[in-house]
């Protein structure tokens, strides 16, 4: 495996990403807010905007352009025909093959993706270089983007930007953390969510839960004292020390329900009910505030209400300890 | 208004009459000038695209050359072309001055640069995403051109009015080159100075009348060309 070790934060530029490795082979994918650099740092990649290119790949940028003429026109922009014999393979796969005769203008932002993704897949290079891929795409896409995605990555070497987890998470190998124009974390992607080094890390892939206090080593894990509460996650560490944990792992039960396995519960009250995309999150105040998210029917069944005393359990298993 | 009157008055007699003298002279300067537009937009129009998207050594100095040129008085590129092919210059031997040639290289050294500054704005004014996303196409340098050209389109259709505008209009160059002969080299503009001069007044308003209309019908023409959408 060859790896790029990209280091340049000698012109002056904004991000500063000494260290970031990129294996060729697979898919690394770029994950951080908006305003981190990911942008800026694939651009620098690609060589887009007069400097040198780091990797010659087909790169496509965050606005995909429609050019004046047809759609078909645009798809064919730069690939040679055995290119484009791919390219209108995977318009068929996106569901886009209709609107080859279309003028671009017509073209919705989805469809546009769409049709750029399919060039930039398209194109026999070593390296692919994706910005936001699917930012446009609607959420009944979503899935076959996703899947195209990952065929046609499979393999390869790609970079990848996002701000949306569940497109890094589906597509990386490894995952590198970007925040305020700084590597915070990379490694591959599973080590990454399973141990984010920080607390920063923990909040930028959504970590909802993280409780500091002094840590207790117990026996091959840690519990720690927090101010009201007490958590017991993995690790052996003493002093100083923080809990995270993922909205998704606590489970909410009823407060005179039978006990788990579960080694962390706390019961208290229902502060917060926030409306997600296709879930509730819910806020128990168990002397500290503990996130969870539940289905609206889960929440149904449970009389998830403002006030209605609940237990929130979460694994031990699923608490990541790391010392501060 | 007595005066105006009559002027008018003689130029609409001119303008049915047609004579021979302002047919000739119609004829060379719509040769010229259309000449001199297709030659300075094929040259300039590439150059005005690499000045927006190219990369290459001497890129500054070849847009200040382009800069310049856009607002040289015709004059002074008619006085240096007639010291280059005086009989005692350096090209003398080419027999040049006086001649449509020579008119028809100082109006192509006056298109060039002009149809090259308005395609570099044009085209270097495209949307910034237009600009990456060529840049990210990694197209070869024609086919590059090809699609920013029909992207920056009214842009460039604008270029070759601007570079016709100024051929056609121009009277200094081509008087001082061509010596505005009768017969020869005499085009609209030098005629309307040559009857001005002798008080034809009515002479130089038909002639003037009729640069006007050319004007009106390539503008007319080349702005439909500009606002179709490109593509096939």
């Amino acid at each position: 495996m060859n790896t790029i070790d990209v280091r340049f934060p000698d012109d002056g530029s904004i991000i500063d990403v000494q260290g970031l490795v990129i294996p060729d082979d697979s898919t690394t994918v770029v994950y951080g807010p908006n305003g981190a650099g990911k942008t800026t740092l694939l651009r620098r990649l690609a060589g887009i905007g007069g400097t040198v290119p780091m990797i010659e790949a087909a790169y496509q940028p965050q606005q995909p352009y429609m050019f004046r003429g047809l759609a078909g026109m645009n798809l064919g922009l730069g690939l040679s025909p055995e290119e484009s014999g791919l390219a209108g393979q995977y318009i068929q796969e996106l569901g886009i093959k209709g609107l080859m005769t279309e003028p671009s203008e017509s073209l919705s932002g989805g469809e546009r993706q769409r049709l750029s993704l399919a060039r930039t897949l398209a194109k026999r290079s070593d390296w692919v270089l994706l910005d936001e891929p699917l930012s446009a795409i609607d959420a009944a896409d979503r899935s076959r983007v996703l899947a195209l995605l990952a065929s046609a990555l499979d393999g390869r070497s790609a970079v990848l930007v996002t701000h949306d987890l569940d497109v890094a998470v589906a597509l990386a190998d490894r995952l590198v953390v970007l925040d305020d124009g700084k590597i915070v974390q990379q490694g591959p992607v599973a080590e990454v969510l399973a141990a984010p080094a920080t607390g920063d890390v923990a909040r930028i892939i959504g970590i909802g839960n993280v409780i500091s206090g002094e840590g207790h080593a117990d026996n091959g894990l840690t519990r720690i004292e927090a101010d009201g509460l007490t958590v017991v996650g993995r690790g052996s560490i003493d002093g100083p020390a923080r809990a995270m944990f993922s909205a998704e792992s606590v489970v909410l039960s009823r407060a005179d329900s039978a006990p788990t396995s579960a080694r962390n519960h706390w019961v208290g009250p229902v502060t917060a009910i926030r409306e997600r995309a296709n879930f509730l999150e819910v806020v128990v105040d168990a002397g500290i505030p503990i996130v969870a998210v539940v289905t609206r029917g889960g929440a149904d069944e449970l009389g998830v209400e403002i006030g209605a005393n609940l237990e929130a359990s979460v694994k031990a298993t699923s608490v990541v300890v790391l010392p501060t | 208004m007595e005066f105006i009157g009559q002027v008018l008055s003689d130029a609409v007699d001119a303008l049915f009459e047609f004579g021979p003298e302002l047919r000739a002279v119609l004829g060379l300067t719509l040769l010229l000038s259309s000449a001199a537009t297709v030659i300075g937009v094929l040259v300039g129009v590439p150059l005005g695209v690499a000045l927006a998207l190219g990369r290459f050594r001497g890129k500054r100095s070849l847009r200040v050359l382009v800069n310049v040129g856009m607002g040289i008085p015709p004059v002074l590129v008619g006085l240096f072309l007639l010291l280059l092919f005086w009989n005692s210059g350096p090209f003398g031997d080419l027999g040049l001055v006086f001649t449509p040639t020579a008119m028809l290289i100082a109006q192509v050294l006056l298109a060039i640069p002009i149809a090259a500054g308005v395609t570099a704005g044009a085209v270097g004014g495209l949307p910034p995403p237009a600009l990456e996303q060529l840049e990210a196409l990694k197209l070869p340098v024609w086919p590059r051109g090809k699609v920013a050209v029909a992207e920056a389109g009214s842009g460039v259709a604008a270029a070759v009015v601007a570079a016709f505008g100024r051929v056609i209009s121009e009277v200094g160059a081509v008087l001082i080159i061509g010596g505005n002969i009768a017969g020869e080299t005499r085009v609209l503009t030098t005629l309307i100075v040559q009857e001005s001069r002798q008080a034809q007044f009515g002479a130089a308003v038909a002639a003037g009348i009729v640069l006007l209309l050319i004007s009106l019908v390539v503008n007319i023409l080349l702005s439909r060309w500009g606002q179709r959408p490109a593509g096939p």
